[in-house]
């Protein structure tokens, strides 16, 4: 294996300028690796091999691992991972992704991660997501997205910046994230079923908050939650990094709102109004909402975007007080 | 060889000298050459002719090509750069990978990421066969290792048709 004598005698030839230091193959070396008609992608340096790896789908780059031994494991040194798989169950989510190590971006996207017993093969651990992110201690940008029968995921990231998360918020817990902030959250619960409190302590666990991106559409609101939410959103505010939140929301979401954005010391550059209609039975408490509103409101709020404007009386009354 | 025909009507614009293995000299301005890392901490050290003895001059040639396209990048001309980007990754293994080794070693971040997706393009949905074929990658599992290996990750070996073709 003339290739492999290469890699292992190469020596680096160092210019050393200033207080920098560079070092390449020697031109000769470089040449000598072109003799060898073998296996000219091998020849590159292992972060160029890496960066190439993760340019490909997952499933391509797991497959490199068969093209000779060098290339085995190659693909561990992958840094960003998406996965978006159809909900089938059919493919085994491979027990070697635990040893990414390198992780940084992470993205499962409406991935089935324990089919149930009775489908073929149980071969996922229900673990999975959860043991993977606490076996990825550099993981930088997390994306999870209506991640199908999962358990409980205990989020212990120490460098992680980004989260963009959607499903149900009570199955997520944020242990160890004190780098949340740049980006942070996108937040889309697609039903809130949490159990009390669970709004504000995952908020609380986000302490370096800067940049909230709230939707949720499908909320579906009783009054017990709704209260809860309001708490959540108090907590939100006293967030001291917090800069700009966008909430798209319907209902009784935005009278929550307002009850935080009325008090200082909360600032939102951005506010982002429901974009579909209002539920006509929320009527009664959009109509309260001028009364309780104080003119602290608009000396905070910078911006407000108004989409999808249908003319109902609380949008117009949301004007009107603008 | 060098390319200082723009250096009358640069007037005060500073200038940098980058010197190819092969000992050829390219004048440019300073402007061009920061977009790559390695020389533009060479510069803030005051250095203003700079010794690449790993980069031969054809590589850098093309090296500078890129760097003088991407320098006049606007909002307005993506779509320019985009069909610059295009031809400019076509070539053969060879020309590539001595530019994603000099990208690499210069640290020009949009050249790198250009050539390693420009590499990824041709694995990408390739049988394993035709990515050995068309790298020069000599198989050294025996046929037992090989089932071996295939089984650990048996997912991503499965369902779907595979490219065979060598381009």
């Amino acid at each position: 294996m003339r290739r492999k004598e290469y890699t292992e005698a190469r020596s680096l030839n160092l210019i050393l300028v200033g207080d920098y230091c560079f070092g390449m193959p020697r031109n000769g070396e470089k040449h000598a690796c072109q003799s060898v008609p073998l296996d000219i992608l091998s020849c590159l340096p292992e972060n160029v091999i890496c960066d190439t790896l993760m340019c490909l789908p997952l499933r391509d780059a797991v497959r490199t691992s068969i093209l000779s031994k060098k290339w085995r494991y190659r693909w561990n040194g992958i840094q960003h991972l998406v996965l978006e798989l159809q909900c089938n169950g059919q493919y085994k989510l491979p027990s070697s992704l635990l040893t990414c190590l390198h992780l940084r971006h992470l993205s499962l996207q409406r991935c089935l991660l324990c089919p149930p017993p009775e489908l073929s093969g149980v071969t996922i651990s229900s673990d999975f997501p959860g043991s993977l992110i606490s076996h990825s201690p550099l993981l930088e940008h997390l994306v999870l997205i209506h991640i199908s029968n999962m358990n409980l995921i205990e989020i212990d990231a120490p460098k992680l910046r980004s989260l963009v998360f959607a499903g149900y918020i009570h199955k997520i817990r944020l242990r160890n994230v004190p780098l949340l902030a740049k980006d942070s959250v996108l937040f889309e619960p697609s039903c809130v079923k949490a159990g009390k409190h669970d709004l504000a302590k995952f908020f609380e666990s986000i302490p370096a908050l800067e940049h909230l991106l709230w939707k949720c559409n499908k909320f579906q609101c009783l009054i017990d939650e709704a209260v809860e939410l309001q708490s959540a959103l108090c907590l939100i505010r006293s967030s001291s990094y917090l800069e700009d939140i966008e909430i798209e929301v319907l209902n009784d979401v935005f009278f929550s709102l307002f009850c935080v954005i009325r008090d200082p010391p909360f600032s939102p550059k951005r506010y982002l109004d429901p974009d579909k209609q209002l539920d006509p039975a929320t009527s009664d408490y959009v109509d309260e909402i001028p009364a309780s509103f104080s003119d602290a409101i608009l000396n905070y709020l910078r911006e407000v975007k108004l989409k999808g404007i249908v003319g109902t009386r609380p949008e117009m009354q949301l004007i009107k007080l603008l | 060889m060098a390319s200082s025909s723009s250096s009358s009507k640069t007037g005060l614009k500073k200038m940098l000298t980058l010197k190819s293995s092969d000992g050829d000299e390219f004048e440019l301005e300073e402007s061009i050459v920061i977009q790559c890392q390695t020389i533009k901490h060479m510069v803030e050290d005051g250095f203003s002719l700079i010794p690449l003895q790993n980069v031969d001059t054809k590589t850098l040639t093309k090296i500078i090509e890129y760097m003088k396209k991407h320098a006049e990048k606007t909002e307005s001309n993506k779509e320019e750069i985009k069909n610059f980007n295009k031809e400019f990754v076509k070539g053969s293994f060879d020309d590539q990978f001595e530019l994603v080794s000099a990208a690499n070693y210069l640290h020009i971040n949009g050249l790198m990421d250009l050539l390693c997706q420009s590499i990824a393009d041709r694995i990408n949905n390739k049988s394993v066969r035709a990515v050995r074929e068309i790298f020069n990658i000599s198989n050294d599992y025996t046929p037992d290792e090989e089932e071996k290996v295939r089984d650990e990750h048996k997912w991503a070996h499965e369902g779907g048709e595979f490219d065979e073709s060598l381009d």
